[in-house]
């Protein structure tokens, strides 16, 4: 008397198309005087598979997994979904958006955004009629 | 002062039983074949695993962003595989402001109970771009051999 079995053939991700479906990483966004640093986790991913730009102020991550597959294998138990990893952030405009550094180790990014210098709060004079 | 019916064994009764199904649940867990452990034991949080199967061999993978291989452990111990370790923050938390939190940290273990007999000496690990990948070649006897069956 044996469970029931998925007896499913796994896939590899396949690499990411504009309309999905992704898989969403789990960020964390930290900030310090000088910068903001943004740390992503995209198992499976390398250099070579990831994706940063930046395009007026939308930040775009894209991190396609390498494929690891063994051939003909039978899928028992998956909670791992076979897609690209994709997310979107908006920044604010107090960042030097051409200066930002990132890298990628043991499947985290690593993302770091520098905020302008000379950002200062402007006050904003409010006129009482 | 209202009057509250005095019952024996009432409350602590009630909860006490929950926490005893819970627990004759993971105990039945594994006392039956293949099996992935659903919350793993104790710990912080619990990585995605995925466990497949060829003709030749077992394979368990498990996500383990941002972790130093150093820090995983994996035993194999009467047919139950256990991955556990602990991901450390990357860097100390001075005068950081957090905006968002979504990564896990801290310890983890968790337990997949194989389909299939293994060689325990042949067992190959690699953690590769945070995937751990640990491939266990199975006992002869466990090896699906097609077996033609004559039809007559």
């Amino acid at each position: 008397m044996t469970n029931e079995r998925h007896m499913t053939r796994r896939k590899n991700a396949e690499p990411a198309r504009e309309d999905g479906p992704f898989r969403t990483p789990a960020v964390d966004i930290r900030e310090t005087p000088g910068e903001l640093v943004l740390l992503a986790d995209m198992p499976g991913v390398d250099d070579k598979g990831l994706q940063v730009s930046i395009e007026e102020n939308t930040l775009t991550i894209v991190g396609n997994p390498v494929p690891t597959l063994p051939e003909n294998a039978r899928t028992l138990h998956a909670e791992i979904e076979p897609h690209a990893f994709r997310r979107a952030f908006t920044l604010s405009n107090d960042l030097q958006l051409d200066a930002v550094e990132g890298s990628i180790k043991h499947g985290l990014l690593t993302l770091t955004l520098p905020k302008a210098r000379g950002a200062k709060v402007r006050r904003i004079p409010i006129k009482s009629e | 002062m209202s009057l509250i019916p005095w019952r024996k064994r009432d409350a602590a009764g009630s909860i006490g039983g929950l926490q005893r199904e819970m627990n004759r649940m993971f105990d039945d867990f594994f006392g039956r074949d293949f099996a992935v452990e659903p919350f793993g034991r104790g710990g912080e949080w619990v990585p995605a695993l995925e466990v497949s199967e060829s003709d030749n061999a077992v394979a368990v993978k498990a996500e383990l962003p941002g972790m130093d291989p150093k820090d995983v452990e994996v035993t194999l111990a009467n047919g139950v595989l256990t991955i556990k370790g602990e991901k450390k923050q990357e860097s100390e938390t001075k005068e950081k402001n957090f905006h968002l939190v979504e990564r896990s940290y801290g310890s983890f273990q968790r337990s997949v109970r194989l389909p299939a007999a293994v060689k325990p000496d042949a067992v190959d690990a690699k953690f590769k771009n945070g995937v751990l990948t640990v491939e266990l070649p199975k006992a002869e006897e466990a090896r699906t051999k097609a077996v033609k069956i004559n039809v007559e």
